[in-house]
């Protein structure tokens, strides 16, 4: 016989392998889409819901072997409707015939690009393959402003959009059931008795007038009916035979029934003080992990185009790579020249105002910024500092060192340090070498000269060192050549 | 009514007789989850439990008694879409091995689904035994009946009678020789790496097309085989060892070219055109595991083989009978109403509606469940109703009083462009108003050789014939020959037809991935260069490629060397 095989369930384990091939083999096609992403989008947008990688589709096709246009063919098709033998017609553009039809597609010639998508997860899965998080001791504060809705069982008061109807209405059942039963009960009892004075001259049905069995599973409301029913029809058969008595010893039976259902009936039907259940909620404060990022940025007059662009990446990286590992993150922009201001995403990367260099003000501003708002036992605190490395005099280099040690290194879980210039390393460099000595764990610094630095400079950020957490769900792959 | 009818409609009145909704249970049924109760005292007859096995049943009794289809055995899956997608994606099969080209398959085909672009198939069937069908969960009641009566009778008694399938396809084992491929290819890619294995099977799927045998041979020497041959021949080689002697038995010769302009190499050709058996056995640098792998992925393509030449058949043949049982099941039996008749009269119409060749949705074929329902109803209709047409053309079935075996022989026998030759009729051509093109590139227009009138029936016939002929629609490629005792070089030869060439630029890469595995990737060992060239009728050489490319000196073709 057939076999029938509900496979719903069955886990779709069998493309999955195949799939992550797929994207493993167009990982560079991934990667520049993202960086494209990247260019194009606000810091907080990106990625948020995965991103469309376009291949050309050249190279996606799997070359197979097949005709070319030329040569003769002949084809027969459907639909004729005004030709006949012998007609001689111009042959239509574009496709090199009517037999050419279905090869012109094959061979990839005017088709647009290959597209298909990748969630957020998966692309982030791409990027940060391999990358840890430092000093992942997370410190899961509780955040006192956020707050959920929780059910939290059932209460007898409550608005009326949190009726629960149904329980409310087992409530009522269970109420009402129990209080009614003595005296369905009785009537039944009562009942069975006035069956019996009936069924006693009903001689053809002695078998059928059998009792009830004591059946649990019939309510005695389904009792009660079945009896009636039962009594009306053998009252019409049996009427006439019954004796002064036994007809006596029935109205008054009735009569105690009557009484019966009165009392019963004066059981409330449905009594909405006590029925009426209603949900009830609780405000329940939300965990979080939350980190605050600060991005510092020197927007100097030495500082074009094109470093910015290379800063805003290396943010965006860095908010995205931590997003992963902090259900909120925050991020504050400072930007500075000679004086140091919090601003706006737009206003970071975009606003043209420009002047000199001191760097300790920007590292001035994301202290006092720290202590009004991002205590540092609540928060997880990252300082990331893009700058060209050109500082405004040794002194100030000697601040800048002083601020990061005494202030600023004790309460964040990194700084990373990042200097966008070609050429030699500038003084702020140097200063900053010294620090990293100091705090090893915590202290990074990198140098991007062209866009193409970026992504090394942060791997070696975040490179897996030990203790780290892997970020990457993936697992590594196995590695080609070991034993 | 003949008394072989009454019995099959006892037959599914007493099975339902043991349920409580008896013949009402298809009506009554919202979905195809309604639950199916059986009587007190049926519980034991083993019956079906469920409404799918019931409807099942009742169309196998309809399939088997009635018609006397000959089936596997049936396993029905209920299926998501998102499952859909994983096996169109795994070309259908159950279990299929892990490569990039299916991940980007279901990307394509998700994308597609996604955005609406794409129906998925009610079903799929595999040639397995038992034979599993795949059917949807979204099918309402009337299309899995549907689906099971074309899947799981029609397909399925393709797969069981059908020639080709009998010959190049083994249904028992398919599913066991995937699974050790995929396992295989796994543990492969564990000892070698992924890298290498991917690289393997791309090369091997650039040339599936040409991986298989196109007649059956005898049966091949497996690989433990070949090798115990090598190494007993090594021996000889060794203990009997002679320079002398040997440079005179086998002189070595001086590198071939191959750039001769006339091939008359037509005695001394291999001839061999399954391309990934020729490699497998011969390439020279191949370790045992890719010979392994190379000859196995080949082996599937060879069960794929009858498959890719019988669309038309085996789609016709189950559209005819998802028709003929479904009728049944309204007007004969009467178990099921007007409104699923509806359903099912539209959903089959769809299914066989043919866009004309000016339209939109003409995909540029002939839809395979039209032209393959028209034929096998009309050949009923011959049968049954033959007009002096049809006794000319049809002399040998016109008004045969058995029509399911005319049926049945042209199911068994024939695979589509021996089927579209044999039957193909002048009402089926006129209905489908068919015409013939003749595009020839040396002339400036196109030309309609042949409409569906009485002149052109057989011109139509033929054409159309030609047009299901595998060995026209895919170019005809071979191993001519193996240098094997100078450069190692191998020369392929495509032999024209119609003056077609080659794809060349897919050729190429073609020949890259030939290459590869010729090779081993070639840094090594120098390479060996692989050499295709394109014969036309005349022998001539029109064309070469090669890979990698001549050096610039090479002569031309066309000119001696």
């Amino acid at each position: 016989m057939t076999v029938v095989i509900d496979a719903r369930q069955r886990p779709k384990g069998e493309g999955s392998v195949s799939h992550r091939r797929f994207h493993d083999r167009y990982k560079t096609d991934i990667k520049r889409a993202i960086d494209k992403a990247i260019g194009d989008r606000n810091i907080t947008d990106i990625g948020k819901d995965g991103v469309d990688v376009p291949v050309p589709r050249r190279g996606i096709d799997e070359p197979h072997i097949g005709h070319g246009q030329g040569g003769l063919t002949k084809r027969v098709f459907p639909g004729n409707k005004t030709f006949s033998a012998g007609d001689r017609l111009k042959r239509p553009q574009g496709g090199g015939g009517g037999g050419g039809g279905g090869q012109a597609s094959q061979d990839g010639e005017g088709q647009d690009d290959f597209v298909f998508h990748i969630s957020r997860d998966e692309f982030l899965d791409y990027y940060f393959e391999d990358l840890g998080l430092p000093n992942m001791t997370k410190k899961g504060a509780v955040d006192s402003e956020k707050t959920r809705l929780q059910r939290s069982g059932i209460s007898s008061s409550g608005t009326d959009d949190r009726r629960n109807l149904p329980f409310s209405a087992r409530k009522r059942l269970m109420r009402k059931i129990p209080s009614e039963s003595p005296y369905n009960k009785d009537i039944i009892d009562l009942l069975q008795e006035e069956k019996s004075i009936l069924s006693a001259h009903d001689t053809g049905a002695a078998a059928s007038a059998a009792p009830v069995a004591d059946d649990e599973f019939i309510p005695l409301s389904v009792r009660i009916e079945d009896l009636n029913t039962e009594i009306a029809a053998l009252k019409e058969k049996v009427g006439p035979l019954l004796s002064q008595d036994e007809t006596a010893r029935i109205s008054a039976i009735e009569e105690e029934i009557e009484g019966l259902e009165r009392m019963k009936s004066a059981i409330p039907g449905w009594d909405p003080s006590v029925d009426l259940k209603f949900n009830n909620f609780a405000r329940v404060p939300i965990k979080t992990s939350k980190a605050v990022m600060f991005c510092l940025m020197d927007v100097s007059g030495s500082m074009d185009e094109e470093k910015k662009y290379n800063a805003k990446t290396f943010f965006v990286l860095l908010h995205l790579f931590l997003k992963r590992h902090y259900d909120k993150v925050d991020v504050v922009f400072i930007r500075h020249h000679t004086t140091a201001k919090e601003v706006d995403e737009d206003t970071f990367f975009n606003d043209p105002e420009t002047g000199g260099t001191v760097v300790s003000t920007a590292l001035q501003e994301m202290i006092s910024v720290m202590n009004q708002r991002y205590p540092e036992n609540e928060w997880n605190i990252y300082g990331a500092q893009a700058s060209d490395g050109d500082n405004w005099g040794e002194q100030d280099n000697a601040l800048c060192a002083q601020l990061l040690r005494e202030q600023i290194m004790p309460k964040v879980q990194g700084y990373f340090y990042t200097e966008i210039t070609r050429g030699a390393p500038q003084g702020l460099w140097h200063t900053y070498e010294n620090l990293k000595g100091q705090f090893k764990d915590r202290f990074w610094t990198g140098r991007i000269e062209e866009k193409s630095d970026i992504w090394p400079v942060f791997r070696e950020f975040f490179k897996k060192r030990e203790n780290f957490e892997t970020s990457s769900k993936l697992k590594a792959s196995w590695a080609p050549g070991s034993p | 009514m003949s008394e072989e009818k009454k019995d099959y409609k006892q037959q599914i009145f007493d099975l339902l007789d043991n349920y409580e909704d008896g013949r009402n249970l298809f009506k009554k049924a919202e979905d195809w989850t309604y639950p199916v109760l059986l009587k007190p005292g049926a519980e034991d007859k083993g019956l079906p439990e469920s409404w799918l096995g019931l409807a099942d049943e009742v169309i196998r009794i309809i399939a088997h008694e009635k018609y006397g289809l000959d089936t596997y055995r049936n396993k029905i899956e209920i299926i998501t879409a998102d499952q859909m997608l994983d096996a169109y994606t795994s070309v259908g099969m159950p279990v299929s091995y892990n490569h990039w080209s299916f991940g980007k398959a279901r990307a394509l085909q998700g994308d597609a689904y996604k955005k609406g672009q794409m129906g998925l198939a009610y079903e799929i069937v595999i040639n397995t035994n038992p034979a599993i069908a795949y059917c949807m969960e979204e099918n309402t009641k009337t299309m899995q009946m549907l689906v099971i009566a074309h899947a799981s009778y029609g397909h399925n008694s393709f797969f069981k009678g059908n020639h080709l399938f009998r010959q190049f396809t083994d249904a028992d084992h398919i599913l066991e020789d995937l699974k050790t491929l995929k396992t295989h290819i796994e543990e492969c890619e564990e000892r070698y790496g992924v890298e290498e294995v991917e690289k393997l099977i791309d090369a091997c799927h650039a040339l599936k097309s040409h991986g298989v045998d196109r007649r059956p041979k005898p049966p091949r020497r497996s690989a433990a085989e070949m090798r115990q041959r090598q190494e007993a021949a090594d021996e000889f080689k060794q203990r009997n060892l002679d320079p002398l002697l040997d440079n005179i038995i086998y002189p070595p010769r001086p590198a071939d070219s191959g750039l001769s302009n006339s091939f008359n190499g037509v005695g001394d050709t291999l001839d061999e055109e399954n391309l990934l058996m020729y490699i497998a056995e011969n390439a020279p640098h191949l370790a045992g595991w890719q010979r392994d792998i190379v000859a196995r992925i080949s082996h599937v393509e060879q069960y794929f083989y009858p498959q890719r030449q019988t669309q038309l058949t085996n789609e016709g043949w189950a559209t005819f009978w998802h028709h003929t049982i479904l009728n049944d099941l309204y007007h004969d039996v009467g178990l099921i109403d007007e409104g699923m008749w509806m359903e099912f009269t539209h959903s089959h119409t769809s299914v066989i509606a043919q866009p004309n060749f000016d339209s939109p949705y003409f995909s540029g074929n002939y839809n395979p469940y039209a032209l393959g329902f028209a034929m096998y109803t009309d050949l009923k209709r011959i049968c049954q109703n033959p007009t002096d047409e049809d006794r000319e053309y049809f002399p040998d079935i016109a008004g045969n009083p058995d029509w399911v075996s005319v049926l049945m022989d042209a199911m068994k026998n024939y695979k589509d462009e021996s089927f579209v030759q044999q039957f193909l009729s002048p009402k089926v051509m006129r209905d489908f108003r068919m015409f013939v093109i003749k595009d020839d590139d040396k002339e400036d227009t196109i030309e309609v050789s042949a409409i569906h009138n009485e002149d052109g029936f057989r011109q139509l016939r033929r054409d159309l014939a030609a047009q299901y002929n595998l060995g026209n629609r895919e170019p005809r490629i071979e191993v001519g020959h193996y240098n094997a005792r100078s450069d190692r070089s191998v020369i392929l030869y495509h032999t024209m037809h119609n003056r077609r060439p080659l794809e060349e630029r897919n050729m190429q890469e073609v020949l890259k991935h030939f290459y590869q595995l010729w090779s081993g990737g070639g840094d090594k060992t120098g390479g060996h260069r692989v050499i295709l060239h394109s014969i036309d009728e005349n022998r001539n050489i029109v064309k070469s490629l090669a890979c990698p490319a001549m050096p610039k000196d090479t002569p031309k073709p066309g000119m001696r060397p």
